[in-house]
């Protein structure tokens, strides 16, 4: 039994350890939209929804833009009605940016009626986005710089 | 082979049907065709947009059901928030 002691406080201790790395991972932006997604891509992920819709967004985004989005934790999508504007979708809670001219003029909130996994939140903006524009900015509840800043 | 996905809270459900065999009249694939655009409609009355998806390819929005199309994604009803 004395035996085992030690070996059962290091288990602790380690186990402790590894959620503190992972917690403190999960708080910086920049590896939590890169650590997250990769877990929910691998095969044992516990919640098979989460495992599609990022399976999915993988298969629908060009590698470029999923880069993008692992790397800064969003998703630059070019208007096709406006020139030179573009839709910043964030990973995770937060609100659309549009950008003109590299300057954030306003905001959007789109959302889902039902819940859908994250993954699929950022597929839905792309595709209504490069689908529908002009439905999508009817939808949105604008926020203007003047509201924000 | 043409795929119809619906985003949900499960991920996505898809329904497959195989146009070749549609063609052929294949009664289990016409059955899979039919069950696909029943579908469709269904959403789309929920409010679902639909759009068809092909690689390399912008999204582009469709009205009614193509069962020609290599893939069809439909988006539940959104709502500013």
């Amino acid at each position: 039994m004395s035996d085992l002691l030690p070996a059962g406080v290091f288990l602790v201790i380690a186990l402790i350890a590894t959620g503190r790395i992972v917690l403190l991972l999960s708080a910086w932006p920049g590896a939590s939209s890169r650590l997250w997604p990769w877990l929910r891509l691998q095969r044992w992920w516990p919640v098979p929804a989460d495992h599609a819709a990022e399976t999915l967004l993988r298969q629908m985004l060009t590698p470029e833009e999923y880069d993008q989005l692992k790397l800064r934790a969003y998703l630059d999508i070019q208007s096709r009605a406006h020139l030179g504007r573009l839709y910043r979708v964030p990973r995770g809670p937060g609100q659309v940016q549009v950008l003109e001219g590299g300057r954030v003029v306003e905001r959007l909130c789109v959302q889902p009626l039902d819940s859908l996994p994250e993954a699929d939140v950022i597929l839905m903006h792309k595709m209504l986005i490069e689908a529908d524009e002009s439905s999508y900015l009817a939808t949105a509840n604008h926020f203007p710089r003047a509201v924000w800043r | 082979m043409g795929m119809l996905r619906v985003l949900s809270r499960n991920g996505d459900d898809q329904h497959q049907w195989n146009l070749p065999a549609v063609e052929a009249g294949d009664a289990e694939a016409i059955a899979a065709v039919k069950e696909a655009e029943r579908i469709f409609r269904d959403q789309r009355a929920r409010g679902a947009v639909a759009v068809r998806v092909a690689p390399g390819k912008p999204a582009e929005r469709i009205d009614e059901f193509d069962p020609n199309a290599q893939e069809i994604l439909m988006v539940p009803r959104v709502i500013g928030g």
